[in-house]
């Protein structure tokens, strides 16, 4: 009996193993000639991937419904994954040529990589032609998409680094609301005077990865040179300050140590949402996270603090558009780009998703119908595209390892293993040896 | 006897607050998965939510796109389901020919066997997957459950244990009533490791199910993704994660694996020691 | 053809514990005598016969992409450009240059040198009062085995954060007994131990191992002794234990070969802070593959390991001559 039914069972296995075999060889075949078969009716098929989290993937979906009936000569195959994975998945895809023909693409080392291996199509003759249409976008937006004199990437959005606080407590300290002009001194001084008059936190500890870039560039410095082969600062003594700076709120109690920030589970976790810290420097598109946790906290946004803060601030590209070079389809795959960058229903459907619109005709058009969130970040980039000068776009490759050895160094620091001027030194040395292999 | 009672009561008492404590986690998730999505985190140390959001499953289950998880469920049962059958037929046969069978040159096909267990999948997935691109199998199941159909090497090595503690008499005594290798294998042998082969199903559907990396980079169309990677999907770490969706689904995403542990455990449990040995 | 006659003397595990045999006082099969070796041709057709799955799947599948990672870890390959040929480059930076791999060599040491005999621990101790209820053991069972399921998701690292959070469970718990509360994951020197308990607390397939193995020892060894007088601590010793130890070899290789190939609990968990303190080797070697486009490197950090975990495997293998008793084995 038994041995009856387990043969029985792996025969029906195999069975359905031809089956499945079957079915997906048909199928391969038929997306394997689709590219043939389909343009013989005019229809050509893009493989378009992205990530994101559940309404990004909706709004897409639908985006792209929108796209396919304007363009009943395009189809769009979506393959959406989570951010967890999405690179990984890219970088297979990379390894076995079959990158998709548009992809959604992370500004910073992620594109330099790809750029380095010309894995990303020129779009500059789509740009000159007409065939996507960035007339009247800045040209800081635009910059940060241009590797080597090619665009490679056309910004899905812009964003920038944000001086979140809480308006509530600073009133409670007797602080007037913030405009922006405000020094480090400034910021220490009401952070402290915020930990006295409420007992929690004034502000949360500064992370170095993008925060130790801005306050070099506000000091009119880079992070790395111009041709990405070394660190753009020959003086320790920044990195010395930065790391003093942070340490003594720290040590004050002011802000927290790194123990505290271990233990945060993710953005709808942060102190500035849970009312224990008035500070928070993060991303501007976070801002929808943090108001919907925050309930009915007052959550505002400012510029960073520094006396040349109009030279450290920057407009970054949310994501980017990019075409791969194996792409057998660049031009459609450029009017699915134009097509997001102009029409107005895409931000209908998906607002400022993926960052707030790089046209200023679709931000004067949507600014009516904006939810309070989004009206104060739009506000927000308003405010920083007058008070800001280009992003710097010459990472390394390396760049991800160098800024992790910051972090590390950072962690050292703040748990008192090294004091800043070793911590400075040791940084020093690691990027050295990073950025010299 | 009522010493024996009490000893009884307490053995329980220990029992349920021990499996408790284990399962506290476990509870939380479930819990989180009723509660608003934006206080999961502000309310994380309560159990009960402030109040029971059921509309975290109604919102997770219509998924992304119109896919609901309904068709994720459903690619994961399929994957799951015939990767296990693959497995386990496939790794016992191998065990017995490894555990019972002299022959040349077995000591180095086993400890390649063992090294191929060695290197993590991570470092392996780029050379596979451009291997399965040639083969023209991407964004099909096949590079999933194809290759358990040719032997797990943990449930080779795993049952292959439990065969060596069947007493070779056993065998043996079969030989002589004329039986060839074969017959031995499904006769004796195979009727006496079904705990094993029950454990290893056990295993061999969860790490399918709960297996991220090999869909992740195989597939591409999302009707076709498992419940693994459809749970990812959620999340990103630079927007509105809907958190009481994402734990709801987790949830749901457990139950199957909970009902295949439920059923195939009485197999385990009732080995050899009662049935096997009689004959 | 291999050499057949010293394959079949080292074929591994042969074992001569045959001390115990006679307390056993059960026969159900007479031995035979042992019987002249049936051709060994036809032995090594039906030994291929059974494991040809394993060898078809080893070469048409298997092979080539552990082959290629060898390769790659002789290159510079970043993994979107074309591999270049470097010699031993990777391996010399990696023992000379890198102040990061020691940090993890000796992080994932300590882990799987404390994990992995706690788990195994907890799991065999586990298996063995379950084995004695009668009562509500599937239901035991199944709420024990449930931690093991929810495996390496976020919801385990969100988890894991709120019960050792500064305000999470375990500092709740102790406030209450009016202990000193600590920031467990914050502390470089405590956010090891809570990735540890982590591991311990998914004991579920190995305890579901040891179950089987020890419903696979008949009934009838334990009421023969019984009969004759053996106390059940001796009768733990006299069979379980020893009938036990084929199983014991398999879950403490197992668990040594996955706990240093451990990962994804310092991943998701703590992604290895603070301060590199919970930086496993996989993690590290991930890192440098995925997020550094050092690949080559990272390929050679996967064969140091391969390295590492086959030597420990080999030398329990050959302890296991020792210790192991295959009831297979008995003249």
């Amino acid at each position: 009996m038994k041995k009856k039914s387990l043969w029985l069972a792996f025969l029906l296995s195999i069975g359905l193993i031809l089956i499945l075999g079957a079915c997906s060889g048909d199928s391969e075949e038929a997306s394997g000639e689709s590219d043939n078969k389909k343009e013989e009716d005019g229809v050509t098929t893009l493989r378009m991937t992205w990530w994101g989290s559940q309404s990004r993937h909706d709004q897409t979906q639908e985006i792209i419904k929108k796209f396919e009936e304007e363009n009943p000569d395009i189809k769009i195959e979506p393959e959406f994954t989570g951010f967890d994975g999405y690179f990984e998945k890219m970088a297979a895809s990379a390894a076995g040529n079959n990158l998709p023909d548009i992809m959604q693409q992370n500004f910073g080392e992620y594109l330099n990589q790809y750029a380095d291996k010309e894995l990303l199509a020129d779009l500059t003759p789509f740009v000159e032609d007409g065939t996507i249409d960035v007339e009247g976008v800045s040209d800081t937006v635009m910059e940060s998409g241009v590797k080597d004199g090619k665009i490679l990437g056309i910004p899905t959005g812009t964003n920038a680094l944000t001086a979140f606080y809480n308006k509530d407590m600073l009133s409670e300290a007797g602080i007037e609301d913030l405009d922006g002009e405000w020094t480090w001194e400034d910021y220490e001084e009401i952070s402290t005077k915020i930990h006295e008059a409420t007992g929690t936190f004034g502000a949360r500890l500064m992370e170095p990865k993008n925060l130790f870039e801005y306050y070099l560039r506000e000091q009119g410095y880079k992070l790395f040179n111009e041709d990405g082969t070394d660190l753009g600062y020959e003086d320790d003594q920044l990195l010395v300050d930065y790391f003093t700076r942070n340490k003594e709120l720290v040590e004050a109690e002011v802000a927290p140590g790194y123990d505290t920030i271990q233990t945060i589970k993710g953005v709808e976790d942060e102190l500035i949402v849970r009312g224990e810290a008035a500070f928070d420097f993060r991303w501007s598109n976070q801002a929808t996270a943090l108001d919907s946790a925050a309930g009915d906290k007052q959550i505002e946004m400012t510029l960073l603090p520094g006396e040349n803060n109009d030279t450290g601030m920057y407009l970054k590209p949310a994501m980017l558009w990019s075409v791969s070079e194996n792409s057998e389809h660049k031009e459609e795959a450029a009017r699915f780009i134009d097509f997001f960058t102009n029409n107005i229903e895409v931000y209908k459907i998906a607002g400022s998703d993926r960052g707030v619109p790089i046209k200023e005709e679709i931000r004067n058009e949507l600014s009516s119908e904006l939810n309070d969130t989004d009206k104060k970040v739009y506000e927000y980039i308003e405010l920083v595209t007058e008070n800001s000068s280009p992003i710097d776009s010459n990472f390394p490759p390396q760049a991800t390892e160098v800024l992790a050895a910051l972090e590390e160094v950072d962690e050292m620091v703040i748990y008192g293993q090294l004091t800043p001027e070793e911590g400075a030194e040791m940084f020093r040395e690691k990027a050295t040896s990073i950025l010299g292999r | 006897m009522k010493n024996k009672a009490l000893k009884k009561t307490i053995q329980h008492v220990l029992m349920i607050t021990f499996a408790l404590i284990m399962i506290y986690p476990l509870v939380w998730m479930v819990s989180s998965s009723l509660k608003e999505s934006s206080s999961v985190f502000v309310d994380a140390h309560s159990l009960i939510p402030k109040e029971f959001h059921f509309d975290n499953y109604v919102a997770g289950w219509k998924g992304f796109g119109g896919i609901t998880f309904g068709t994720f469920f459903w690619n994961s049962t399929i994957i799951s389901v015939l990767a296990t059958v693959g497995s386990i037929i496939s790794s016992t046969v191998i065990a017995y020919g490894f555990a019972r069978i002299k022959f040349a040159g077995k000591k180095i096909w086993f400890v390649s066997m063992m090294l191929t267990m060695m290197l993590p999948f991570e470092m392996v997935m780029i050379p596979q997957y451009i291997m399965f691109n040639t083969f023209g199998w991407l964004d099909t199941y096949l590079p999933l459950i194809l290759p358990t159909f040719f032997g797990i090497p943990f449930f080779i090595f795993l049952i292959m244990q439990f065969i060596k503690t069947i007493p070779k008499e056993l065998d043996e005594a079969a030989k002589i009533d004329g039986c060839n290798n074969f017959q031995i294998f499904y006769r004796i042998i195979v009727p006496l490791v079904v705990p094993a082969m029950m454990t290893s199903a056990i295993f061999s559907f969860y790490w399918r199910w709960d297996d991220f990396m090999g869909p992740l980079i195989y597939l591409s169309t999302p009707e076709k993704y498992p419940v693994s990677l459809a749970l990812k999907l959620f999340s990103d770490p630079n927007s509105v994660t809907n958190w009481g969706a994402m734990f709801a689904m987790s949830t749901l995403s457990i139950l199957p694996i909970f009902i295949i542990f439920f059923f195939f455990q009485r197999y385990i449990v009732d080995g050899i020691s009662s049935s096997g040995l009689k004959g | 053809m291999l050499p057949e006659k010293e394959v079949k003397q080292t074929v591994p595990l042969e074992s001569s514990q045959s001390k115990d045999k006679g307390k056993k006082p059960v026969r159900m099969f007479q031995p035979q005598k042992k019987k002249p070796k049936v051709k060994s041709d036809n032995q090594n057709f039906t030994g291929y016969m059974f494991i040809s799955p394993f060898l078809i799947g080893l070469f048409a599948l298997t092979l080539f992409p552990i082959l290629y990672s060898l390769y790659l870890s002789f290159t510079d390959y970043d993994l979107m450009g074309t591999p270049n040929w470097i010699g031993m480059d990777n391996y010399v930076r990696m023992f000379t240059n890198d102040p990061t791999f020691w940090t993890s060599m000796k992080v994932t040491f300590f882990y799987a040198g404390v994990a992995v005999p706690f788990r195994l621990v907890f799991a065999l101790l586990v298996a063995l009062a379950l084995n004695k209820i009668v009562e509500m053991a599937g239901l035991y069972r199944t709420l024990l085995y449930l931690p093991s399921v929810v495996g390496g998701s976020i919801a385990i690292a969100i988890m894991w954060r709120q019960l050792f959070g500064n305000e999470g469970a375990i500092n709740s718990i102790l406030a209450g007994l009016g202990l000193p509360t600590h920031p467990w994951l914050g502390d470089p020197d405590t956010a090891i131990w809570t990735l540890i308990i982590l591991y311990g607390w998914q004991f579920g397939s190995s305890m579901l191992i040891f179950l089987a193995g020890l419903r696979n020892i008949p009934k009838t060894y334990y009421e023969a002794s019984s009969v004759d007088g053996a106390s059940p601590l001796r009768q733990f010793f006299i069979i379980t234990l020893p009938l036990l130890t084929p199983v014991i070899l398999f879950n403490t290789i197992m668990q040594v070969i996955q706990g240093f190939m451990a990962f994804t609990p310092s991943f998701v968990v703590t992604n290895g802070g603070p301060v590199n303190s919970t930086l496993l080797y996989v993690l590290y070697m991930y890192e440098r593959a995925f997020e550094y486009f050092d690949m080559g490197y990272a390929s050679a950090m996967a064969w140091v390991m391969l390295i590492i975990i086959a030597i420990f495997t080999a030398l329990i293998f050959k302890s296991s001559e020792h210790w192991v008793h295959y009831e297979g084995d008995s003249k």
